[in-house]
């Protein structure tokens, strides 16, 4: 099946240069390059535009799990190998429709958000319910209050950016981050929102005639604002810190701990050298600690 | 290996409020002045109350924010325009108040719980008295609001505020929202009283309640009992564990189930990107309105 629709295109691709080189027009890619003619495509060379299905909501499944309408080329690669994951339970079909329905209709919801009047309620949104472990369907633990424009977190498991990018809120609009405790699927999103922070910078409007203008409030206000309201060590503003001085002691996050320790890893871009040594001293110091007691109690036992 | 930042704006702003004074600290907090950390920092300590509960009021700040809004108010504006986007941003920047308490989770880890309270909204005037009172609406219906009396409009009788406002008026929203725990504070308890929604933790089904309480975390009926101790209208379910929560079941059977039901009026299993709309004033006696992902296209 892969091996078929992978040998067709180059073929095809073959007998088309063939056609053109026969006919005196020498337009192949290749030519191309090296005479120099980009601006000018000749009606032969044109590629044939590829057939996209009419909507996300035909699709019952996943996008890249069936076979679609589209012919050649690498869609049909990735578009007829089989189907590994069994999309069967209503639930699931329901929530993929949904969420190609959100997808689709972005734009749109978006225009009309910008005629009515400013948003002037009180909305709770989930943005993570899962627990340790990230699934299919659920994130790690993060949830936002939003009052009028603006918008309050509370907790920043990891992927929480992404999860933003569904709803209606753009992450400059995040003015507080409340944390409860720093466990890592509560935490890990942090130092990359903080960072997606630095990168948009939004200002806020300041009133010219109150005589505050020149005044501290007016620079702090003028100023790219977040604030995050944080408990417990908070020191160095490396969230990754706490994780890892955390890792030994929260044994039930250990196996997903490793795994987006790694990501968060190469996300975090402020982290100094000082720390991450002093923090894996401190891991390692805990772990031979913690050997040491366990073969103590072996041997006295 | 260092890393680094591409890019680092001087213009960045942090402010950092810590929670100081919790059973569970065991290290001083502090930022240090490195070289590297080049970002402007504000840390603020809050001390706790006597009744261990942290309080950040904003009332300095949501001036700031009333005064320095997204909407710009220019005076070359026409007077309606300028009247619009000062109600608007008023609205929108009602201040509110935020309490935290601790709850019991992991050894060594500080929890806490958050609630947040809005102002509650000023009461509203019964026209028709305001009529047999021999009071023209103005000013004086504005102090009367704030609960003080007035000369009515001859300057003779006194005109006091339970005579014309429609009492008891509107509560501000409250909204509580907890982090893991198997056993809430008593503090906790106190500042989530009438709260209109709390999101709880319900990580192991009920057949697994010891192992729950093991891991210090808790089961839908231990989420039940907080919400029915605290008197709630809403309850959100939330931190499902992957493996002893199926996927397949969960909403049916948390959300229909008699013996919460009986508890709590209004109990829901939480999946991502859904939204509940609060009302003004709080939930009314059956009226909690849950805005899904499907739903959004019908408002």
């Amino acid at each position: 099946m892969l091996l078929t629709s992978f040998s067709r295109p180059p073929v095809a691709c073959a007998s088309k240069a063939l056609r053109s080189r026969k006919a005196g027009a020498a337009n192949t890619s290749a030519f191309r390059l090296f005479s120099g003619n980009y601006h000018r495509p000749s009606v032969s060379s044109k590629p044939k535009k590829i057939q996209h299905a009419k909507s996300f909501r035909d699709r019952k499944v996943a996008p890249g799990y069936f076979a679609s309408p589209c012919s050649a080329g690498w869609r049909s690669i990735i578009h007829n190998r089989e189907d590994p994951r069994p999309y069967n339970s209503p639930s699931q079909q329901y929530a993929l429709d949904e969420y190609f329905d959100h997808h689709v209709n972005v734009e749109q919801r978006m225009s009309q958000e910008n005629k009515t009047n400013a948003f002037n309620g009180m909305d709770l949104t989930c943005l993570g319910t899962s627990s340790g472990i990230p699934t299919l369907l659920r994130n790690t633990s993060a949830y936002m209050l939003r009052l009028g424009g603006r918008a309050w977190l509370f907790d920043c498991g990891e992927g929480t950016q992404k999860q933003l990018l569904n709803t209606k809120i753009h992450h400059s609009d995040v003015e507080r981050i409340f944390i409860t405790h720093m466990h890592a699927d509560h935490v890990l999103g942090l130092p990359a929102m903080v960072l997606n922070k630095f990168m948009s910078r939004t200002k806020v409007a300041c009133h010219e005639n109150t005589g505050i203008k020149n005044s501290t409030y007016a620079k702090m206000a003028n100023r790219t604002r977040l604030e995050v309201s944080l408990l417990v060590f908070f020191y160095y503003l490396s969230p990754l810190k706490f994780a890892l001085s955390h890792l030994s002691l929260s044994l039930s996050l250990s196996l997903s701990l490793s795994l987006s320790l790694s990501l968060s890893l190469s996300r975090c871009r402020y982290l100094a050298p000082q720390v991450c040594s002093t923090s894996w001293a401190q891991l390692c110091s805990s772990h031979l600690l913690g050997f040491r007691r366990i073969f103590l109690s072996q041997f006295t036992n | 290996m260092q890393l680094t930042f591409t890019r680092f704006p001087e213009d960045f702003f942090i402010t950092v409020y810590e929670l100081v004074g919790g059973h569970q600290e065991v290290l001083p907090t502090q930022i240090p002045d490195e070289q590297w950390v080049k970002p402007t920092f504000k840390c603020i300590q809050i001390n706790k109350n006597e009744e261990d509960i942290w309080v950040l009021d904003e009332g300095k700040e949501t001036m700031d924010a009333r005064l320095t809004g997204p909407k710009k108010f220019d005076p070359n504006n026409t007077v309606e325009e300028n009247k619009r986007i000062l109600n608007n941003v008023l609205g929108a920047y009602r201040p509110i108040r935020v309490e935290a308490a601790e709850v019991k989770h992991n050894d060594g880890v500080q929890t806490f719980g958050y609630t947040l309270t809005e102002e509650d909204p000023l009461p509203k005037v019964d026209l028709e008295k305001l009529v047999k009172h021999k009071l023209s609406p103005g000013p004086k219906v504005a102090i009367l609001k704030h609960m003080q009396p007035v000369l009515a409009d001859d300057e003779k009788t006194v005109v006091k505020p339970e005579d014309v406002l429609i009492l008891p008026g509107a509560r501000g929203r409250k909204v509580t929202i907890l982090g893991d725990n198997s056993r809430a504070s008593a503090a906790m308890r106190k500042i989530a009283r009438r709260s209109d929604v709390v999101v709880h933790e319900a990580t192991l089904p009920d057949e697994l309640k010891n192992t729950a309480v093991k891991r210090r975390h808790s089961t839908p009926s231990m989420a039940v009992d907080f919400a029915h101790a605290v008197n709630t209208k809403l309850l959100l379910l939330t931190h499902f564990s992957a493996r002893s929560h199926p996927e397949r079941n969960l909403h049916e059977s948390l959300e229909k189930d008699q013996t919460y039901q009986n508890r709590v009026k209004k109990i829901i299993a939480t999946r991502d990107f859904m939204t509940v709309r609060i009302p003004h004033g709080g939930f009314n006696e059956n009226d909690v309105q849950c805005v899904g992902e499907d739903d959004e296209d019908k408002e």
